[in-house]
């Protein structure tokens, strides 16, 4: 079949696929948004006790990396589909 | 211009690409400053006030040991060569962009490869402070449930280190690649304020991300 | 079952009845609105930030100069996400990397809406970042003295919450320039 003109079942999971890879990109939006938060806290915290940043820069980013994983999770969902294409069966 | 290279050894070919030529080209000049800076060093005089590029490296020094300190405590001081390293190589690596050369980590295989260092010295650290079986006892803190999300966690680090890197440093080649092609003659208007925040503010920002994370990772894991 | 399975297959044929580059292009476009998206967070974030500069302004009026610094720093910071959907999307609209490729015409336009997809992810950064900006800000209004300790804190802490936006642009990318699914 030409795919010009007609399309198979595995060019449309492919452009299925691109489209879920995008999709699956918009989970980013929580851990900025908690990340972020996170890191205004610390600005605070920092503002009002200079002395113990580095206990408070430490547990920033302990929280953040937490944080980070669902993004984590979007990323290797997407590059899956991208990539290996699983669902290609 | 970027030089890529194709040898030949034991019948087959390696193909090297201009980033890895262009980052033997930053290890061979920090080499040669790090020589040049260590035979001054020898002859000055430890009592007088120091001047020009010593004072400048005295201070430098002096940074990342009062950075590497409050990071990571008083008792991990031996830390200091080895984030001094790194800061320079990245800095210089990031912002060989402004040069026009194409920054080593603007490929993929060097962010990971620091990213990788960072993650086997978490774990080794990690292993020789707490040993091997406080270290797995870690995994299972505070909830053994939460486990498999630890190990995720740990296994991330890596990826998001690397990544940010990469995608940081490359954005900005690429946003200026296509600048520089679509504004043609009139890019040079343009592109000093863009390669500021690009190349200059975005690369020393990278910089001490990586480096401060690395820091605590590790000493996260020693605690 | 029925009706809807034709419904999709009529569409579908619809489309393949247009030559492949325009098809390319109609994805290119929808991508384009789509990545546009992320210039919420931005708004949402800076806004914050500015918010809480006039606040402390008007605590501390002798601290202004500094106080605004902060804040134009960490909403520049903030910025980020919007410049890179904005680049993505003028990618797309000046420079669109995937009329030229060789690939099923459906599969390119997909890619093409999926990277514009992707980069609606940098609302979020961009929220936080402006977060971390506010707080900062207010921070420094307090205590301008240790401003370097505190705009230290905040740059460290944005810049881990860019990852996410870093991510969403690198599949941006990896559809736009390296896309897996050519022939």
């Amino acid at each position: 079949m030409d795919p010009q003109t007609a399309i198979t079942g595995r060019e449309l999971i492919l452009a299925a696929s691109a489209i879920g890879a995008g999709l699956a990109m918009i989970a980013g939006i929580g851990p900025g948004i908690g990340q972020g938060y996170a890191a205004g806290k610390a600005a605070e915290a920092v503002g009002r006790q200079p002395e113990a940043q580095g206990d408070v820069i430490r547990t920033m980013i302990l929280g953040q990396a937490v944080a980070e994983t669902t993004g984590i999770y979007g990323l290797v969902i997407a590059i899956i589909l991208l990539f290996v294409q699983p669902l290609l069966g | 211009m970027n030089i890529e290279m194709t040898l030949t050894l034991f019948g087959n070919e390696i193909f090297i690409p201009s980033t890895i030529i262009n980052s033997w080209i930053i290890v061979i000049l920090l080499s040669i400053f790090a020589i040049v800076v260590n035979r001054k060093l020898k002859k000055v005089n430890a009592a007088e006030k120091p001047s020009g590029l010593i004072n400048v490296i005295e201070m430098s020094v002096e940074g990342v040991q009062s950075l590497v300190k409050s990071t990571m405590g008083d008792k991990n001081l031996g830390f200091v060569p080895y984030i001094g390293t790194l800061a320079i190589y990245l800095a210089v690596a990031n912002l060989f962009g402004l040069l026009g050369f194409k920054p080593p980590t603007s490929d993929y295989n060097v962010p990971l490869a620091l990213a990788l260092i960072t993650f086997f010295m978490t774990q080794y650290y990690g292993i020789k402070s707490k040993g091997l079986g406080g270290y797995t006892k870690s995994f299972f803190e505070p909830i053994p449930f939460l486990a498999p999300l630890n190990v995720i966690g740990e296994l991330a680090n890596p990826v998001s280190l690397s990544f940010r890197l990469f995608g940081n440093i490359l954005s900005g080649v690429i946003i200026m690649g296509l600048l520089y092609g679509a504004l043609g003659w009139i890019a040079p208007i343009v592109t000093p304020a863009l390669h500021v925040y690009f190349d200059l503010f975005a690369g020393l920002i990278q910089t001490f991300i990586f480096i401060m994370l690395t820091m605590v990772f590790v000493s996260m894991a020693m605690e | 079952m029925g009706g809807t399975g034709n419904f999709i297959l009529d569409f579908i044929n619809w489309l393949l009845t247009f030559e492949t580059k325009d098809l390319i292009l109609a994805g290119s476009a929808i991508g384009i609105g789509a990545a546009m998206i992320a210039g919420i967070g931005p708004g949402i974030g800076q806004g914050y930030a500015a918010g809480k500069a006039a606040e402390a302004v008007g605590k501390t009026p002798e601290n202004s100069r500094q106080i605004t610094f902060v804040m134009l720093l960490g909403a520049a910071v903030a910025e980020t996400s919007g410049i890179l959907a904005l680049v993505i999307a003028l990618i797309l609209l000046f420079s669109n990397p995937l009329i030229t490729v060789t690939g099923v015409g459906l599969i390119i336009s997909a890619s093409a809406i999926g990277a514009g997809l992707s980069m609606i992810g940098g609302i979020g950064p961009a929220i936080g970042q402006g977060y971390a900006a506010g707080k900062a800000t207010e921070a420094v209004g307090k205590r301008p003295n240790y401003q370097s300790t505190i705009v230290r804190t905040m740059i460290l802490g944005q810049a881990v919450a860019q990852t996410t936006g870093i991510y969403s642009l690198i599949i941006a990318i990896i559809l736009m320039f390296a896309n897996p699914f050519l022939t």
